[in-house]
């Protein structure tokens, strides 16, 4: 009976992600977003390329190691963005109350709509793929099995990100507000970085008391952002991979598996609690 | 929240004592009903009785408040309980997949509903809604009436063995609302249990086995047809044609106890009789000794529709009360 239930339950999930994954195929704005990073990776690895050829730099471990970040980043941004638009318009449409009246449940309606985000990364990741090696052969960068390590870690946060979005989409129930609340987030993110860059400075004492109370402050938010935060799990996770330190890396993967986890909850607790009929 | 006794195994729907409320607001009140197996159940009601809220919980897309429930023998999110393989629902509002077309529609729901030989089975339902030369269309650029053809081609996709359908008339044409009396008085000759939820009394009465009557979160009646309408008629109508018709007929006639409404129009009278006694002998006895002669006399029927809406809003409070 469980075994059954669980192949059931596979199945629905196969279906949902299938048809998610089509549509975000067939749909412009992938192409658009993939145009956008190939051009960003390779902008950065001839910018890259022509810093390393000032410094006189001969040899390099990873010379990807920053356009992987540069990818990994954007990659998660939009697939963050493109889990919150299809989730919240399947609830603003009605069609995931329609699902949900009939064999699918929340947890596998989740679950699809998360499949359906990681076939997009390695659809994504296989032009990347495709353009890295293609500046490999124009840039004489070594392409090491890092760059393969680096994606394969970035799934984690991908997730993790996904779910966010899946969250932020189900908390809104509405494509504008799930998108805003997003873009808000991200915001909220690098503003923090950005005030802890220039604040977190212990020279202020001496300019301004009021200054460098805020600077602490605004330091402290950003310590606590770098643990709740998966973008931070992405780019830390790639710090330590570029150290070649892979227990900060296991850290920061499993920081972002907890976080996946934490989110499907969460998700799932707000679909339970504010009901799937569109709102 | 512990399921009802279902002593009776012919039984698909059981309401025991549900209510529920949003944000301190009484949505239904005590609702208990049962739908036996193989029949048209009729759930009628005004917008706003409550009857989508009734279908929600039978669905388990919301929880009562209090009280217990079954369908098909079980409670909870379909989902959870497999239940979804015996049951086809079809919303008021047909959210449907804009951009896809109707086959690949159907397809998506019959890969969801796990249907065996989908091919020939959706091309079988869009034939049989008169969609097949749709089938390459995208949805969005269908008509209302198509598209609740098509929402309830796929509910029945899986060969449910319960199809609970809400306001399924709406958006529909007259002939698409005569078709669809016809598929569904088919589908429950096929042996199907009907749960048909709708404000279009008319429809109802030409289609359920038995009614229930929903207003403002109570069950006001659940019977057969024959035995609501008796209960709600309460007087019958006469149309009677006089000749010589003058004041004096009319004043002996409104001023008759058990005439309750007149209306006259040319030389035809419309009155309305209360109670279940015949006062024929009466009124044309009252008609001849005024100097009129009666030339025609008709009952009129009063349909469901017509009676319900005689209800007053006070008669009601005093039902619920009672």
């Amino acid at each position: 009976m469980m075994r059954a239930r669980l192949a059931s339950d596979l199945r629905t999930i196969r279906t949902l992600a299938v048809r998610s994954f089509a549509e975000t195929i067939q749909s412009l704005g992938i192409y658009v977003a993939l145009s956008i990073i190939v051009l960003s990776v390779s902008l950065t690895l001839l910018v890259y390329q022509d810093i390393l050829a000032t410094d006189y730099v001969l040899v390099l471990s990873n010379p990807f190691s920053l356009a992987l970040v540069v990818a990994a980043v954007m990659f998660s941004i939009y697939l963050g963005a493109l889990s919150c638009i299809s989730i919240a318009k399947e609830k603003e449409t009605g069609t995931l109350f329609i699902l949900c009246a009939g064999p699918v449940n929340q947890v596998n309606f989740i679950l699809g709509h998360l499949v359906a985000q990681l076939l997009t990364f390695l659809f994504m990741t296989g032009v990347l793929l495709v353009d890295f090696f293609l500046m490999a052969q124009l840039t004489q960068f070594y392409f090491s099995v890092r760059v393969l390590l680096g994606l394969l870690y970035a799934v984690f946060a991908v997730s993790a990100i996904s779910l966010l979005g899946a969250f932020l989409a189900v908390l809104t129930g509405r494509v504008r507000a799930g998108v805003l609340a997003f873009i808000v987030v991200l915001l909220v993110g690098i503003a923090l970085q950005i005030l802890d860059s220039f604040l977190y400075n212990p020279d202020l004492r001496n300019v301004d008391a009021n200054l460098f109370f805020i600077g602490r402050a605004v330091h402290a938010m950003n310590a606590v952002l770098q643990w709740l935060s998966p973008f931070a799990h992405l780019l830390n996770g790639f710090q330590a991979l570029a150290i070649q330190n892979w227990s900060l890396v296991w850290l920061n993967g499993l920081a972002s598996i907890l976080f996946a986890c934490l989110f499907l909850f969460l998700t799932i607790r707000v679909m339970e609690t504010r009901g799937v009929r569109p709102e | 929240m512990s399921t009802p006794d279902l002593s009776a195994e012919d039984c698909v729907i059981q309401l025991k004592d549900i209510s529920k409320s949003y944000a301190g607001l009484s949505v239904l009140r005590q609702l208990t009903l049962e739908v036996k197996r193989g029949e048209i159940y009729g759930f009628l009601g005004p917008n706003g009785s409550g009857k989508t809220t009734t279908i929600m919980i039978l669905l388990g897309i919301e929880k009562p408040s209090s009280g217990s429930y079954s369908i098909l023998g079980q409670f909870g999110r379909l989902s959870a309980s497999q239940l979804w393989r015996k049951v086809g629902f079809v919303p008021e509002q047909q959210h449907l997949y804009e951009n896809n077309t109707a086959w690949e529609y159907l397809s998506f729901f019959a890969k969801l509903y796990q249907v065996s030989h989908p091919q020939r089975i959706i091309s079988q339902w869009l034939d049989r809604m008169g969609l097949a030369e749709k089938r390459n269309t995208e949805l969005a650029h269908l008509s209302n009436g198509q598209r609740q053809k098509l929402s309830i081609a796929r509910a029945l996709l899986h060969d449910p063995e319960l199809l609970i359908l809400d306001e399924p008339v709406q958006g529909l044409d007259p002939m698409g609302v005569r078709d669809l009396r016809m598929l569904i008085k088919e589908l429950n000759q096929q042996g199907r249990t009907v749960f048909l939820s709708s404000h279009v009394l008319s429809e109802v009465e030409k289609t359920a086995d038995r009614v229930g009557i929903l207003y403002q979160g109570v069950l006001l009646a659940e019977d057969s047809m024959a035995s609501i309408r008796t209960r709600l008629e309460q007087g019958t109508v006469y149309q009677i044609e006089v000749l010589q018709l003058n004041e004096q007929i009319l004043a002996a006639l409104e001023n008759a106890d058990f005439v309750s409404t007149l209306h006259c129009e040319g030389t035809t009278i419309t009155l309305k009789v209360t109670g279940e006694k015949d006062y024929r002998d009466a009124i044309s006895k009252c008609i001849v000794q005024h100097g009129g002669s009666i030339i025609g006399w008709t009952r009129k029927e009063i349909s469901l529709e017509e009676a319900f809406m005689t209800i007053t809003d006070q008669q009601v409070a005093q039902w619920v009360d009672r």
